[in-house]
C-alpha cells in the first residue's frame, strides 16, 4: 500500500509525467491556453490512459508468453488506436456530453506520447496490474496538474508586456521552464514521507 | 506537380526553411528529453532518420494500395515496424545508446514528425523524393537536437561530445584513439567554477528551446517569414479531426495554441 | 451515415491485414537476427561487472535468486575456494529501478561496488552515483551503512549534492547484500 502511494505521489509531483519526463509536451503546448481546454485534454488523456493500460496488460502477458515481446510497440500502438476509435463511437452514441466535453481531444491521442509512453513505462519496470493501474494513475493526474497550472501561468502572462522577439512560443516554453523549475522544489517529498 | 521540385531543393528544406523542430514545432518531447548531451542527441537523431526514411519509402510505394479510410493506423504500423527494428539493431549493436534514450526509443513511433511527414507529404509524391523529404527532415531534426545537446551539454556538464565512443562502437574498438569528447571541468575548476547543472534538467531544456525558438523567429522574421506556431497545421491528425465536421472547433484550437 | 458496400469494408480491411503480416514477419525476422546477439550482451556487461567488483576471482557460480529484488553468485579463486560474493540489487531511486552490482569478501566487507543500471535518474544529478568519486566510499565498509549530507564518520557515506535520494538508494542495495550476507552466509566457509 505505502508502494501504491510512492507511486502516485511521484506521478504527481517529483516524476512528473510533462514536467520532468518530457511526456506529452505537444498538448502541453498547444491545449493549455485556457483552463477549459487544459482540463478537458486532460481528462480525456487520464480516461485514455487507464483504459489502456489494462487493456494491454492482458496483452503483454500474452506476448510474454509466447515469447513475442518484440511485438510490444507495435502491438500497443494499435490498441491504443483502435481504443480511441471505439471510445469516440461510444461515447458519441451512448454518452452524449461527455462527448461533446472530450470528442474534440480523442483524435489527438493516438499520437500522444503520454498514452504510449506511460504503457512500455509500465511494461519496462514490470509493475503488476494494481501497481500499473496506480502509476498510469499518478501520470495522467501529473499530467492534469500540470496542465491546469500552465493554463493558469498563461493567462497571467497575457496581460504581460512581454519583448517582441519572446512573444509567442519562445516565452511559453521559458515559462514552462519555471514551472519545471518549482516542480524540483518536491523532490524530497517522498523519502520525506517514509514512503519508499 | 512533385515533378516540378527540384531533389536538392527538397532536401535543403528540411534543414533551414521547414527545420522540423524550430519551423514546425514538430517532436518536441524527443528534443527536450534526450538532449542532455551531444552523443544522445546525435543517437537519437540518426535513428529517426533511418525511420523517417525508410517510412517515407514504404508509404509512398504504397501510396496507391492503402484506402484512405485505413490509412492511419497502415501508417502507424509501417512506422511501428521500423521503429522496432531500429530498437532492435540500436540494442544489438550500439547498447549504449539504448540505455541512453530509454523508452524515447520506441516512442519514435508517436513522434509527430514522422507521421506527419507520411501523412503530408510521402501519401502524395513519389518515391525518391519521398525518400530524400525523410532524409532531409530527418537531418534538420538531427542538426536542431545537436544545437540544444550543445548548449545544454556544453553548459550543464562542461563535456562537449562526452561518451562518442559508445556511438563510434559500431565502427570498432577505440576509433580515434579511444577519444571520448571533450572534458572542461578540469578548466573550470581551476578558474573556480562549476558547470551549470541546470541547464541539464528538465527546466533547463524548456529554457534552451525557448531561446533557441526565439532565435530562430527572430531570423524568420528578418526573412520575412511568420512566426513558428503550434497547431492544428503541424498536428499529422489534422485532417481527421477536421473531416469530422468539428471544423470551428479545431480552428479555434489552433487560434488558441500560442 | 451512408451505408458501406460489403467491397469498400473488405478491401481496407485486407490491405490493413497484409500490411500488418508482412510487417510482423520482418520484426520476427531481425529479432531472430539479434536476439542471442542482445542476450550475450546483457550477460556479457554482467560479468564484467562481477569481475570489476571482486577482481581477485577466476570463476564464478550460478547465480542463486534469494528473493525478486536480490540475487547473488558466489566468486572463486585458482584454487576453487570461495573468496567472495557478488550480490545484484534492485532498489528504487529517484526515478525508477536502480540496480547495483555489490561485491563482499567472506568477512562480510564490501569489496567495490558497481551500478549497473540506473536509467531513471536525472542525467547530472542521479546520474552521478555512476562516479568512482561516491562509489569508492563503499570500499571496506561492513555492517549497517547510512547517508550523511557531511562530512562520513565510519559506516556513513557522503550523498552526492542535490542527489540524496539516489545515493542512499545505492546505500539501501549495499545494506541489503550486506544483511543477507549476515543472516544467510555469514560463518559457511563452503557455501555454493
Amino acid at each position: 500500500m505505502k508502494y501504491l502511494i510512492a507511486l502516485l505521489v511521484m506521478g504527481l509531483l517529483t516524476n512528473n509525467f510533462v514536467l520532468s519526463k518530457f511526456y506529452g509536451i505537444c498538448p502541453f503546448l498547444g491545449v493549455s491556453k485556457k483552463l477549459n481546454t487544459a482540463v478537458g485534454m486532460s481528462a480525456a488523456v487520464i480516461f485514455v490512459m487507464l483504459m489502456a493500460t489494462a487493456a494491454t496488460y492482458p496483452i503483454n502477458q500474452l506476448l510474454v508468453k509466447n515469447d513475442l515481446a518484440f511485438l510490444q510497440t507495435v502491438v500497443f500502438i494499435l490498441v491504443i488506436a483502435a481504443l480511441v476509435q471505439m471510445v469516440e463511437i461510444v461515447l458519441k452514441k451512448f454518452m452524449k456530453p461527455l462527448y461533446n466535453a472530450l470528442g474534440i481531444y480523442l483524435p489527438l491521442i493516438t499520437t500522444n506520447c503520454a498514452v504510449l509512453g506511460v504503457v512500455l513505462l509500465n511494461v519496462d519496470e514490470g509493475y503488476t496490474f494494481v501497481q500499473a493501474m496506480v502509476n498510469t494513475l499518478g501520470a495522467g493526474l501529473g499530467f492534469m496538474l500540470a496542465m491546469v497550472l500552465f493554463a493558469g501561468v498563461r493567462k497571467k502572462m497575457e496581460n504581460c508586456d512581454i519583448p517582441e522577439f519572446l512573444q509567442g512560443l519562445p516565452i511559453t516554453l521559458i515559462a514552462a521552464s519555471l514551472v519545471s523549475l518549482s516542480f524540483l522544489g518536491f523532490g524530497g517529498i517522498v523519502e520525506g514521507m517514509g514512503l519508499i | 506537380m512533385a515533378e516540378k521540385k527540384s531533389l536538392g531543393k527538397e532536401f535543403t528544406k528540411g534543414l533551414i526553411k521547414e527545420n522540423p523542430v524550430l519551423r514546425l514545432v514538430l517532436g518536441t518531447c524527443p528534443t527536450l528529453a534526450v538532449t542532455t548531451s551531444v552523443t544522445n542527441a546525435i543517437g537519437m537523431g540518426i535513428a529517426a532518420t533511418i525511420v523517417l526514411v525508410c517510412s517515407n519509402i514504404v508509404i509512398s510505394a504504397l501510396r496507391k494500395v492503402i484506402p484512405s479510410k485505413v490509412r492511419i493506423p497502415a501508417f502507424i504500423v509501417v512506422i511501428a515496424s521500423f521503429v522496432t527494428i531500429v530498437q532492435m539493431l540500436v540494442k544489438a549493436f550500439v547498447p549504449a545508446l539504448d540505455t541512453a534514450l530509454g523508452a524515447f526509443l520506441p516512442l519514435i513511433v508517436v513522434n509527430c514528425i514522422i507521421l506527419g511527414r507520411a501523412e503530408a507529404y510521402a501519401s502524395k509524391n513519389s518515391i525518391i523524393y519521398s525518400a530524400v523529404d525523410g532524409l532531409g527532415m530527418g537531418v534538420g531534426f538531427t542538426a536542431a537536437l545537436c544545437l540544444m545537446g550543445t548548449f545544454r551539454e556544453v553548459l550543464g556538464a562542461g563535456t562537449f561530445l562526452a561518451g562518442i565512443q559508445d556511438l563510434l562502437v559500431l565502427f570498432g574498438d577505440n576509433v580515434l584513439g579511444g577519444w571520448n569528447g571533450f572534458d572542461f571541468n578540469g578548466a573550470l575548476e581551476f578558474a573556480g567554477l562549476q558547470p551549470i547543472t541546470l541547464f541539464i534538467l528538465p527546466a533547463g531544456g524548456f529554457f534552451v528551446f525557448g531561446i533557441l525558438m526565439a532565435v530562430a523567429n527572430k531570423i524568420a522574421d528578418g526573412m520575412g517569414k511568420p512566426k513558428a506556431v503550434l497547431g492544428c497545421a503541424s498536428c499529422p491528425m489534422a485532417a481527421h479531426c477536421t473531416s469530422k465536421k468539428e471544423d470551428s472547433k479545431c480552428n479555434k484550437k489552433e487560434a488558441d495554441a500560442v | 451515415m451512408k451505408k458501406f458496400s460489403p467491397k469498400e469494408i473488405l478491401i481496407p480491411t485486407i490491405v490493413l491485414l497484409l500490411i500488418c503480416v508482412v510487417s510482423a514477419t520482418l520484426l520476427g525476422g531481425t529479432n531472430m537476427l539479434t536476439k542471442d546477439k542482445i542476450a550475450s550482451i546483457e550477460a556479457e556487461a554482467k560479468a564484467s561487472a562481477m569481475q570489476e567488483v571482486m577482481p581477485d576471482a577466476v570463476s564464478f557460480s550460478e547465480a542463486v535468486e534469494a528473493d525478486e529484488k536480490l540475487e547473488y553468485s558466489v566468486a572463486f579463486d585458482k584454487e576453487n575456494n570461495a573468496i567472495g560474493y557478488a550480490f545484484t540489487v534492485s532498489e528504487n531511486g529517484y526515478g525508477g529501478e536502480i540496480k547495483v552490482m555489490v561485491g563482499l569478501d567472506t568477512n562480510g566487507a564490501v569489496t567495490k561496488i558497481a551500478v549497473l543500471s540506473a536509467n531513471n535518474e536525472t542525467p547530472g544529478l542521479g546520474q552521478n552515483i555512476k562516479k568512482a568519486s561516491f562509489l569508492d566510499q563503499f570500499i571496506g565498509k561492513k555492517g549497517e551503512l547510512s547517508v550523511v549530507k557531511n562530512a562520513p564518520a565510519d559506516n556513513e557515506i557522503q550523498a552526492i549534492t542535490s542527489a540524496t535520494i539516489s545515493s542512499s538508494a545505492v546505500t539501501r542495495t549495499v545494506n541489503a547484500a550486506i544483511e543477507y550476507y549476515n543472516e544467510n552466509l555469514a560463518g559457511g566457509e563452503n557455501n555454493g
